[in-house]
């Protein structure tokens, strides 16, 4: 149990997160320390250095003005990475939050343990963020603590729902033969590339002698940043206290769709065909971007479930997230209206195999 | 929520984001083209334990699945099943099929149990579950794709016992009934013997047995007995597979579903259809 300490570094964040200064460590009991506090992210939150040991990312999520929110949307990922300045970032792990229709938001305290492999360069320190992968963009605020959990998973046999966090043992994603296994979404050759951008090369020619050089029009300049799952529905999760090992095979049985569409920010018409065209998605008869992912009855896979763990399939889609540049292109070259756009893509129908010691 | 004091913490955050709500909203976004609302009345299976048992509760399939089986609800409540709960156990040589109905739920919810007796462990015959079906009552298939099945409704799922897929069991459920496919492989006839009774056959049997077994399981011939539950089991050979069908049906219906299942090499058995 951690101690008052902690509980009062919470409080003392809380009152100062509006001014989205880290706060001082504070140890709590030699076991925590508080590591900041962001007051509202959206779609990554700040940075927090870490030095090792475990973390932890204690999230609210607002979700007040839909407490009917839809099923699917109920649950909101946040990714944890590693901000690493001189290669790719690397990803950590991923935690879920919960909005409760009753109470109108989620709130859920999730720890990666042993974090220590994070930790790089001079500083000797991990810098961690998180990353939010979910379908909408409810605001969130987090608080951030590094140390030691001293509530690690016993041998109790106390069921927890919600617990949802886990290893993931396996990523499987559907093609034309079915499931198939692949290591990581992100090294997967198997989902699709995009049709790519037009290929434009944008110079500014203000010599109105000279013939216009681009055939002029909207553009959405962008590459794909990364694969990520996105859940669409929970599997049953499965305790194993035996001694043997189980296999679990979980039924769908219901036809959930996760889908795409834009509400604001890209106009019906050229903006959304130069989107459409670039991220390689259709472009519905409403004139709104679209491409769907089915999760549907009657698929079954199995997990293998070892002694002393519990597991579970989350079911949903690999999901593309595009990062770039919308403008208008003029008949000579010169680009205008610019705004930066994040289009994220449903591909594919993925199943995540997640195990957890218990 | 672990602590009290976060309460207060989420007070006071969300203090501080519904400021920012209205602004951010008109970000692009994804939305669900799913907007099914659940009733908060739908009480449905979320998590399910293993555990062991102690020797004298675990004698029998049946018995293993409800002493070693618990079930936690949408409503948080933790069932486990009695034997009502229990509707029938196909047990053939050392493998034991079981399906189980899970009570106190709204939403059906079947729960098909692998169990094989434990060699680690010194009493014979404790029965351990080395594998778990879940189906669901959701929703619906109506293409029978060539299966005479006694309803029109219904939710499949296919469940490998072992890791080369030659013992397989298929569930086709609605929210009454569940029907069983069983494909366990078996040793081939010994055509040298001319009918007579082959030393090696039958190494296993049923359990309980077939009281009105041949000593040759022959081929294209459907046998019919009544299981522990009074469950028909039928059960006939096809080249190296024993083929069993059980469910809490009448045994009318079940011989009309045997006669439409397609041959065992068919890749889209228990279906005639793909």
């Amino acid at each position: 149990m951690k101690s008052f300490g902690k509980i009062a570094v919470t409080l003392v964040s809380i009152l100062t997160v509006s001014s989205l200064t880290i706060s001082p460590a504070y140890a709590d009991g030699g076991e925590w320390v508080s590591a900041g506090a962001d007051a509202t992210f959206y779609e990554n939150s700040k940075v927090v250095q870490i030095t090792g040991g475990d973390f932890e990312a204690s999230i609210t999520v607002s979700g007040i003005r839909d407490a009917n929110i839809s099923e699917q949307d109920r649950y909101v990922n946040f990714e944890l990475w590693e901000d690493d300045s001189t290669n790719e970032d690397d990803y950590v792990g991923s935690c879920e939050v919960e909005l409760k229709s009753d109470l109108g938001f989620g709130h859920s305290d999730c720890i990666w343990r042993d974090i220590d492999k994070f930790v790089d360069g001079e500083n000797g320190k991990a810098e961690f963020y998180l990353k939010r992968d979910s379908m909408l963009n409810y605001p969130a605020s987090g608080v951030y603590y590094s140390g030691h959990d001293a509530e690690a998973p016993t041998d109790s046999q106390e069921m927890v729902v919600g617990d949802n966090y886990g290893e993931v043992v396996g990523y499987y994603i559907k093609d034309e033969k079915g499931f198939e296994k692949v290591q990581n979404p992100e090294q997967s050759g198997s989902v699709e590339l995009g049709n790519g951008s037009p290929n434009h090369t944008v110079v500014e020619i203000d010599d109105p002698e000279r013939a216009p050089a681009c055939p002029g029009g909207w553009e959405y300049n962008a590459s794909k940043t990364k694969y990520a799952f996105s859940k669409i529905t929970y599997g049953k999760v499965g305790y194993n206290y035996g001694h043997k090992t189980m296999k679990f095979a979980s039924t769908i049985t219901t036809t959930k769709t996760q889908g795409t569409e834009f509400s604001s920010q890209v106009e019906v018409g050229g903006q959304i065909k130069a989107v459409a065209y670039e991220v390689g998605a259709k472009i519905t008869s409403g004139g709104k971007i679209s491409n769907s992912v089915t999760v549907s009855k009657s698929d079954t896979m199995e997990v293998y479930i070892d002694p002393g763990y519990k597991g579970w399939a989350d079911y949903g889609s690999m999901r593309e997230s595009w990062k770039g540049e919308l403008y208008y292109l003029t008949d000579r070259c010169k680009k205008t209206k610019e705004k930066y756009l994040n289009v994220y893509l449903p591909r594919r129908d993925a199943y995540v195999f997640k195990d957890k010691k218990l | 929520m672990r602590y009290p004091i976060r309460y207060i913490y989420v007070v006071f955050s969300l203090v501080i984001l519904c400021g920012c709500y209205n602004d951010e909203l008109n970000k692009v976004q994804i939305k669900d083209s799913n907007e099914k609302k659940q009733s908060n009345d739908v009480i449905s299976v979320k998590e399910f334990e293993v555990n062991d048992a102690p020797f004298k509760q675990s004698k029998t399939p049946e018995e293993a699945v409800i002493h070693q089986v618990k079930y936690k609800l949408s409503n948080k409540k933790v069932v486990q099943a009695k034997k009502k709960n229990v509707l029938y156990s196909v047990t053939y040589g050392n493998q034991g099929v079981t399906a189980v109905k899970v009570p106190s739920c709204t939403v059906t919810d079947y729960f098909l149990f692998s169990t094989d007796p434990d060699n680690d462990r010194k009493e014979k015959r404790y029965w351990a579950i080395n594998g778990v079906l879940d189906v669901t009552i959701g929703e619906m298939e109506k293409d029978s794709k060539g299966l005479a099945l006694p309803f029109k409704e219904f939710v499949s799922g296919k469940f490998s016992i072992d890791d080369n897929d030659k013992k397989v069991i298929w569930a086709i459920a609605n929210e009454k009934h569940v029907i069983t496919i069983g494909k366990f492989p078996i040793p081939p006839l010994d055509h040298k013997l001319n009918g007579k009774p082959q030393l090696q056959f039958p190494l296993e049997n049923f359990s309980p047995k077939d009281p009105k077994r041949d000593s040759i399981l022959n081929m294209g011939k459907h046998y019919l007995f009544l299981g522990t539950k009074g469950n028909p089991i039928l059960y006939y050979r096809e080249g190296d597979s024993l083929i069993w069908i059980s469910g809490n049906v009448s045994e009318k219906e079940l011989k009309k579903l045997a006669a439409s299942l397609p041959k065992v090499s068919s890749s889209s058995f228990p279906f005639s259809k793909e």
